[in-house]
C-alpha cells in the first residue's frame, strides 16, 4: 500500500503527522459526524491508555476513547450483520462473523463523554475497526446489552443505573 | 402515512430519496436506500447516540488537555484494578514499539508504532 505522510495542526494537541496508510475509514462516520469518514488514531504515551480520534477533515474534531477492556473487562462485541459487512468481515467465516476477536480483528474503543462532572461512556455504541482493512464504524447496536459505565470518584468504571 | 410493500418494491421521498425494500425475513426488513449526498441517512436508534457524540466532540474542544488528565487523574487512583498491565494492553492492542514505550512525554513522541498497532502518529509542535 502506498502512502505518504499527512499532518494537521489541531487546537488541543498541536501538530499531528502521520502515514496516511494508518488512517482510519469510517465509510458512514459517526453518528452526528457523518461528513467525517476519515480518521487518525493518535495516542501520547504518558496518557495511555487514552486514544484520540482525531478526524482529517476538521482540526476541530477529536474524540477521547478508551480501549473498552479498560473500561469493562468482561466486554464481548456482539454486531449486527450489517456492521459486520460495512466493517469487511469474512461473512463465511462463523468464528468471526458471530464474534470478532479484540485485539486480532478488530480494535474497539469506548467514546468518552462528560457527565454529571465526571465521564461516562456507551458499550452499546464502541467504536469498532476491523485491523485488516482499518475500516470503522460506531457499531450502535441492538445486540448489544453492555450498557453505559460512568468513572467514579473513586476511579472505577461502574454501571451507570 | 402507512404502505404496504413486498420485496423488490420501493418508496420514494421528496422525489430524490429511494427505499427499496431489498428483502423481508419473518422478523426483520432488509432495505435499501438511494439519497443524495447532502441527505443524512441513519438509524432511528443513532440518533441518541449522534447527540452522545456531540457531546463527547465537546468535551475536548471545552476543556482541552485538562479533560484528559482528569480522566487519567480519577483511573489512576484505582490503576491496579482499573487499568490493564502493559502486557495486558500490548495482547489487546499489538505490538508497542520501544520507542514509543520509552518516550518521554507528549513532546517527545516520534515516529513510532502505536499500541493500536495500526497508526503510526507523531507531534511535534504542541500548542502554546
Amino acid at each position: 500500500m502506498s502512502s505518504t505522510h499527512s499532518s494537521i495542526m489541531s487546537p488541543w494537541l498541536g501538530e499531528i503527522q502521520w502515514d496516511t496508510g494508518s488512517e482510519l475509514d469510517f465509510p458512514g462516520g459517526l453518528p452526528g459526524f457523518e461528513q467525517h469518514t476519515r480518521m487518525v488514531p493518535v495516542e501520547i504515551p504518558s496518557q495511555r491508555p487514552i486514544v484520540y480520534l482525531q478526524s482529517v477533515l476538521n482540526a476541530a474534531v477529536c474524540f477521547l476513547t478508551l480501549p473498552v477492556l479498560t473500561v469493562h473487562p468482561d466486554f464481548r462485541l456482539r454486531i449486527s450483520e450489517d456492521d459486520r459487512g460495512m466493517l469487511g468481515l469474512e461473512q463465511n467465516d462463523a468464528s468471526a462473523a458471530l464474534a470478532p476477536l479484540l485485539g486480532t480483528d478488530v480494535i474497539c474503543l469506548a467514546l468518552l463523554v462528560p457527565s454529571a462532572g465526571t465521564v461516562q461512556t456507551n458499550l452499546d455504541a464502541p467504536i469498532v475497526v476491523n485491523l485488516h482493512n482499518h475500516r470503522g464504524i460506531q457499531a450502535v447496536g441492538t445486540e448489544s446489552v453492555a450498557g453505559v459505565f460512568r468513572l467514579s470518584p473513586g476511579g472505577r468504571w461502574q454501571p451507570a443505573c | 402515512m402507512i404502505i404496504r410493500r413486498k420485496a423488490g418494491e420501493s418508496i420514494v421521498v421528496g422525489g430524490k430519496t429511494v427505499i427499496e425494500i431489498i428483502e423481508v425475513s419473518k422478523t426483520r426488513v432488509k432495505l435499501g436506500i438511494r439519497a443524495p449526498g447532502d441527505v443524512g441517512v441513519i438509524r432511528g436508534e443513532s440518533l441518541a447516540v449522534a447527540r452522545e457524540n456531540r457531546l463527547a466532540s465537546g468535551f475536548v474542544a471545552a476543556r482541552g488537555a485538562s479533560s484528559v488528565e482528569e480522566v487519567l487523574r480519577r483511573m489512576q487512583v484505582d490503576r491496579g484494578v482499573e487499568r490493564p498491565s502493559p502486557d495486558d494492553a500490548s495482547a489487546v492492542w499489538g505490538s508497542v514499539s520501544d520507542e514509543a514505550q520509552h518516550s518521554g512525554g507528549p513532546a517527545d513522541m516520534k515516529h513510532g508504532k502505536d499500541t493500536v498497532g495500526i497508526a503510526t502518529t507523531a507531534r511535534t509542535h504542541p500548542p502554546a
